[in-house]
This record gives structure tokens, sequence and C-alpha cells, in this order.
């Protein structure tokens, strides 16, 4: 279970919070969609969750781990998946998911099947062997999940995953995304795509400068909301106060 | 072509970089919003002895080929042997970064996507290469025009002539390292560049080095090392210096420029006719080279091979990913070849160039001095310690050391893994490199057994001191890969402090002997005193990283 309290981000001598007092608990097997317009804090949420960034106030557990305290086993536990993923162009796809699975212990029995498995899953196993240097974005997005899950992480945390990778990448890792969680595991994603909110997610937050306005499901978010407010779209925007475009 | 367009690039390349303002943080070794200390005197103060030092050092060399040249009425000898030494060394340091500051920087893609032509964004970055090399190029003739004001004294035409000197000087190494990177970008269509790019300043060092050690070991005496023997030096050197007098007359031309308006009006011109030879080739092949760098640099693999899934421990992983990161740029592999293997270049050159059957001769002599060996030792201790490769090395991470911050791996793992690479690259070569000293000097290797513990322990000593500056205040934003090795005001204050632990080291090996006092016993203190400073820079460097880690 990830537990966020009382968070609060505050950037250099920014008069506002990036963040302002944001707490959630999201269960184990959970897929939690995290929504909000530019500039809401979504970033700087999950920079705090992977460890990047220090929250000035709050705490972050999962499983009863802290970030703080027990930085390590908490970072053993997550995965991660950013907007833009880096590497090393010069390693191949293999080379780096065997310095991944070195660097998190994965013992040697088990990291061939899960390279294999994962690559397979996310059609990149042709690719393994070539440089980094060589992929396109979404193959290099491809690998940035293969990386993350090699580990078997308890929480997979994935800011805006969906950028990039074609429609049968896209239904792939979503249906990816949902037998992880079916496993008992927990997925944390940012997105802008609503749609995709909708259609893969248990569990839904919006945030606006730096406040959580609103954590729950869709269909709580629905009822709230009363008659005449059937998509998530319309519920986000008025929820936002962004206002429907006409 | 326009130059407000080019203005505005190279301006916000500057205001993007703010190249001077971040050395001079560094330097200040403040972080932002962070106070200055005495610390920041400190390395401020060391950082000018040492460039003082180098400049004299430079200055002397100057003035003694000065003074040979007046001897054999050349006075312009030491100019001369200046401008030579700039352009050489200017090509050098300049051609395993052109592709980069052309082509692959990272700023790059982002401004031909702008509405700017090939001419202006080209023209922008030739003008940004000269402003990036000039210093180098005037920190090493500069003792030369000081050493050259002797001749006829100060003058205001001297001091207009030296200005011209040190604003075109640059240039014409600048322009020939463009202009063979573009030879080779063009003969290999953008493929293997690279390869190409590393081998070939490997072989201008080695042509460098059999250059400079072909004329300066002809000049040492055989009684001593700081016996130059001027009367065989002008039967040798003289008539090899005369004819390289004659055979590089652009050279000549350059010093002679000091004293005459028209070989300085030459020289302007010459300059004038390169950068325009040297524009327009980079200008009409910009958009060709460009694409061909940026469509070849990847490989396929043609073969599937079978992968091994082997494990590794974390410390053999991430040193496994220190060294891809070195190969990941030509800058940061060159520099670190070029210090690593200077004495295996050497040996090689002399061996090849007979030079070392006149050395053994010179040994046999030197063997006999009190306290020779502490002499060797502390050169190969130098040798070692002189370097980069902890100073730098969380920089040249760049923007993935955020990684770093994600992985389930301690500071202190990360650290061995950087200290385990220095020792590695460093340290061991540096036992082989005593051992075989000894060897040629025919000398007791039972001096092993002091040389080796302490040789290692300060070897590793100055790696912690190194690698805490860089965890301190590391430079991950670089847009040039030179700027997180070559530039990096961090390698300086490693070097710096570097001179300071040779110092204090030579002055408990040396004043020993020279006091009579037993020597031994001062060996042990210092390896015992290292050792212990080795505990407190050790927790130094891990309490630096996990500061880094955790910021």
């Amino acid at each position: 279970m990830l537990e966020c309290k009382h968070l609060y981000k505050r950037y250099g001598n920014q008069k506002k919070n990036a963040v302002d007092d944001l707490s959630l608990t999201i269960e184990s097997g959970r897929i939690f969609g995290f929504l909000g317009p530019n500039g809401a804090g979504k970033s700087t949420t999950i920079k705090m969750l992977v460890g990047l960034l220090k929250p000035d106030q709050g705490t972050i557990q999962f499983d009863g781990k802290n970030s703080k305290t027990d930085a390590l086993s908490y970072k053993q536990s997550i995965g991660y998946v950013p907007d833009e993923p880096v590497f090393y162009e010069r390693m191949t796809a293999l080379e780096h998911l065997t310095f991944i699975a070195d660097i998190y212990e994965v013992e040697q029995k088990v990291r061939k099947a899960r390279i294999d498995e994962l690559s397979k899953t996310l059609l990149l196993s042709d690719a393994l062997s070539d440089q980094i240097s060589s992929y396109s974005h979404g193959m290099k997005q491809k690998l940035s999940v293969i990386a993350a899950l090699l580990p078997s992480p308890k929480l997979l945390i994935l800011d805006e995953p969906m950028v990039g990778l074609d429609p049968k990448a896209s239904y792939i890792l979503k249906q990816l995304l949902k037998s992880y969680a079916q496993a008992g595991n927990t997925v944390f994603f940012s997105t802008h795509v609503l749609e995709v909110a909708q259609q893969l997610c248990d569990t839904l937050g919006i945030i606006k400068e730096g406040r959580l306005l609103y954590c729950g499901t869709f269909e709580q978010l629905q009822a709230d909301a009363g008659e005449g407010t059937e998509n998530l779209e319309q519920l986000f925007l008025e929820l936002t106060d962004e206002g429907t475009p006409s | 072509m326009s130059w407000r367009t080019i203005y505005l690039l190279v301006k916000a390349y500057w205001l993007g970089n703010k190249p001077i303002a971040s050395a001079l943080e560094r330097l200040s070794f403040q972080r932002k919003g962070s106070r200055s200390s005495l610390l920041s005197v400190v390395i401020g103060l060391m950082l000018l002895v040492m460039f003082v030092y180098f400049s004299l050092l430079l200055g002397l060399n100057y003035y003694s080929y000065q003074t040979l040249g007046l001897l054999i009425d050349q006075p312009l000898m030491g100019l001369f042997i200046a401008s030579a030494l700039s352009f050489f060394g200017l090509l050098l340091f300049s051609f395993t970064s052109i592709h980069d500051f052309l082509y692959t920087a990272k700023d790059i893609l982002m401004v031909r996507t702008l509405k700017v032509g090939d001419a202006s964004a080209s023209l922008s970055r030739l003008i940004l290469l000269y402003l990036h090399y000039a210093p180098l190029y005037w920190f090493l003739t500069l003792p030369a025009l000081v050493v050259g004001s002797f001749i006829q004294g100060v003058s205001i035409s001297y001091v207009l002539y030296s200005l011209l000197y040190l604003l075109f000087g640059p240039i014409l190494p600048l322009c020939c390292s463009v202009l063979v990177a573009l030879i080779l970008i063009g003969a290999s269509r953008g493929k293997r560049f690279r390869f190409l790019e590393e081998i070939a300043p490997m072989i201008l060092l080695v042509l460098f080095i059999v250059g400079i050690s072909a004329s300066f070991t002809r000049n040492l005496g055989e009684d001593s090392l700081l016996d130059f023997q001027y009367e065989a030096m002008l039967a040798t050197v003289a008539p090899l210096l005369t004819s390289l007098l004659e055979k590089l007359p652009l050279f000549t031309l350059q010093a002679k420029q000091m004293f005459s308006f028209s070989s300085s009006l030459l020289m302007v011109t010459i300059n004038g006719i390169f950068v325009l030879l040297t524009s327009i080739a980079v200008v009409r092949t910009y958009q060709a080279n460009f694409s061909k760098l940026l469509s070849n640099q990847s490989t396929r693999s043609r073969r599937k091979r079978a992968y091994e899934f082997k494990a590794n421990s974390q410390v053999s992983a991430l040193l496994k990913r220190e060294l891809v990161v070195i190969r990941s740029n030509s800058s940061f592999l060159f520099e670190l070849v070029g210090e690593l293997f200077i004495p295996v270049i050497l040996i090689v050159v002399y061996m090849l160039t007979g030079v070392m059957d006149e050395m053994a001769v010179l040994a046999d002599t030197l063997k006999d001095f009190p306290f020779f060996e502490q002499i060797l030792f502390l050169i190969m201790l130098l040798v070692a310690n002189l370097g980069m490769l902890s100073s730098t090395s969380v920089s040249r991470q760049g923007r993935m050391f955020v990684y770093d911050r994600l992985y389930p791996v301690s500071a202190a793992v990360y650290v061995q893994a950087k200290l385990l690479l220095h020792m590695c690259l460093v340290g061991f070569p540096n036992i082989i490199y005593l051992s075989l000293s000894l060897m040629f000097f025919g000398l007791n290797p039972y001096h092993l057994l002091w040389m080796i513990p302490l040789s290692l322990t300060l070897i590793l000593l100055g790696a912690t001191l190194h690698l805490s500056i860089d965890y301190h205040n590391p430079k991950l934003d670089w847009t040039l890969a030179q700027q997180a090795m070559k530039s990096n005001t961090n390698g300086l204050i490693g070097l710096a402090l570097s001179f300071v632990l040779e110092v204090v080291v030579a002055a408990f090996l040396v004043l020993p002997v020279l006091l009579g006092l037993p020597f031994i016993y001062f060996a042990a203190i210092l390896c015992a005193l290292a050792l212990l400073s080795l505990r407190y820079t050790y927790r130094l460097v891990v309490t630096q990283a996990s500061q880094a880690l955790a910021r």
C-alpha cells in the first residue's frame, strides 16, 4: 500500500507550493491514474515518490517502507518509467537490462526469463542486441518499461507512459499494467489522455495547483457530480474549473 | 546569412551556459545560495599558484630556447617554439570536440529546427569554438610574449603586435582542426567517424611526443638531470632548430610578426584566408554532414550472438557503467587515454626512436644520486595524480546522474565503484611503472616494499579528494562534452589539490635524506598518516555522495 501524508514542496523562492498538503492512499492491486492540468504538480509529486525530490514536509511510505528513513529498500520496491527515458546510448538494450538487473540484484536464473518474457510481450525481442542509439522514441519507451519491470517491483510509477507508443504497443502496455495490478502490485501513472485513465484506472486522483481536488473511483466522481456529466473529460474540466471549450 | 542571427545564437549559447559565471561559481566552491567560505579562498589561491607555476615553467622553457637562439643568431627561437607548441597543442585538444561543437552538441537539435540558415548556424558554432579554445592558446603563448619582450624591450608597437598575435593566433590551429574533421567526416560518410576521431589525435599525440622527446633528451648531460649540455645542444639541437625554422615558415613568420609590420600584415592575411576557406567549407557541407552524423552514428549488430546473462555485483556493474560513460564520448576517451597512458606512450616512443639506449647510459650515472629513488617515486606519483579521472567522474555522467538517485544503491557503493576504477586505471598501472623504472635504472627492487603501499595509499587518497570535489558540486548540465571534463573547474581544483599533496609528500621523502635522517621511518610515518587521512577522506566522499544523491 502506498501512503503519502501531508506532502509539501516549494521550489526556490516561488510564492506558491508546487505540492500543497497532498495526502493519498493507494491499496495494493490498484491502478491509480494521476490527472491534472499542466503545472498542477503531477511531475513534482512523482519525483517525490521516486526519490528524486525531497518533500519539504510529509512522509511517503510503501508497504511500511519509508522513502526517507528506509530509502534503499523503498527504492528496491519501486519501478519508474520517466516521461523522457534517457539511456547510455552506446549500450545495447541487453547490456542496459543486465546493468539494471545487477543494480537491483536480480538473480541470474530469473533475469533471462524476465527479459525474454517482457521483451516478447512488448515486441522488442529482435532489437535487444542493438545499440540503444538506434532506437526510436517508442522503442526507448518500451525498453524503459522492461527495465522498470525487470526487478519485479511492487509499485510501478509511470509518467505519461503512452506518449510515443503506437496503438498496438499502447494496447499491450495497458494489458500489461492490468495483469500486473491483478497480480497484487500497485500502478501509479500520470496521463493527459483521459480516455486511457477512464478505461484503465480503478482509482483517480485529480490535482490542481498542488492540491488534490479529488481521489476516488470514476463512478464516485460521476455520482458526486450529478446528472449530465457522463465522461471523464467533462468531469475533469468542471472539477479543474477550466471550462468546457465550445 | 544574417549577422544578427549569428550574434543571437552566440549570445543564446552564452546565456544558456554561462561558462564564466559557472566556472567562477565552481571556483568559489559554493552551491547556489550557499555562502562563500575560507575554503573558497584557499582553493582560489591554490589554483592561482598552479597557474603562476605552470606559466613560469613555460616562460623558463621559452627563455632557454630564446637564449639558445641568441647564441646561434636566431633571436626569435622562443617565440617560434611557443607558436609551434601552441599550434599543435590547440590542434590536439580541439580536435576531439569539433564534431560536438559543430554537429552534435545538445543544443544543436533545437537550433536546427529554428528559422536559422546553414551559414548562420555553422558560423555561430565556429565563433563559439574560438571563444572556447582561445584562452588555452593565450595561456600557452603569453609567457613567450613576456620573454620575447626581453629582446628589444617593451614598446607600444610590441604590445599592439602581441594583441594581434593573441587575437589571431588561435585561428590557424582551430581552422586546421575543423578542416581535418571535415575531411574525416566526408571520407567516412559519418560512419565510424567516432573511431577515426579517437585514433587521429592519438597519432598526432605520438608524433608530438616523438618531436618533443627527440629534441629534449638530446640536451641532457651525463652527469646530472639538471645539467644541460649547451655545447652539445649547440652541436645537435641548433642545426635541428635552424632547419625547423626553415621548414616551418609559418611559425617563423608568426614569431616575426612581433617585430615587423609586414610580417604582421601577412599573418593577418593568412589567418583571414584560412577563416574564409574554413567558413566556406563548413557552411557548404553543414547540412550534409549534420545529416550524415545524425543518421550514421548508431550501429545495429549484424550477428545475433547468444547473450550471457551473467550476474555481477553492484560494484562491478557500476564499474562497467563507468567505462561505458568514458566510451560514450571521444573527448572523455582521448582526455583519459592521454592522461593515463602517457608513460606507456613515452616508453614505446623512446624504444622506437632509440632514446631508450641513450637513457640507459644516463641511468648508470643517475642511480647514484642520494635521493634518486624518492625523485623517481615522486615523478610517478605526479604522473598518477595529475589527472581528471575522478575529479570529473560524476560530471561526466551528465543528466544520467539522475538515475543514480533512483537506484537502490547506497552512496558508499557508488563511491567504491568509482574508486575501484581509479585504482584499476591509475593505481595498479603505477605499480607496474614503478617496478619497470626500478628495473630500468638497475635499482634494488626492495624499494618496492615502501613504494607500493605508499603509492597505492596516496593515489587512493588523491582519488577520494578528487571525487569529493566532484560530488560536492558536479557539472551535470553540460551542453558540450568538453564542459564536463576539459573545461570543468572541478578538474582544475583536483589538479591543484594533487599538486599540494605532491609537495607535502616531497617534503616527507626528500627532507630526511637531506638532513641525514633515516628515510624509511619517515616513509612509514607518511604511509601511516596517509592511511589515517584516507579514513577521513573516504568518509568525506561518501558524505558528499550521499548529499548529492539526496539533493
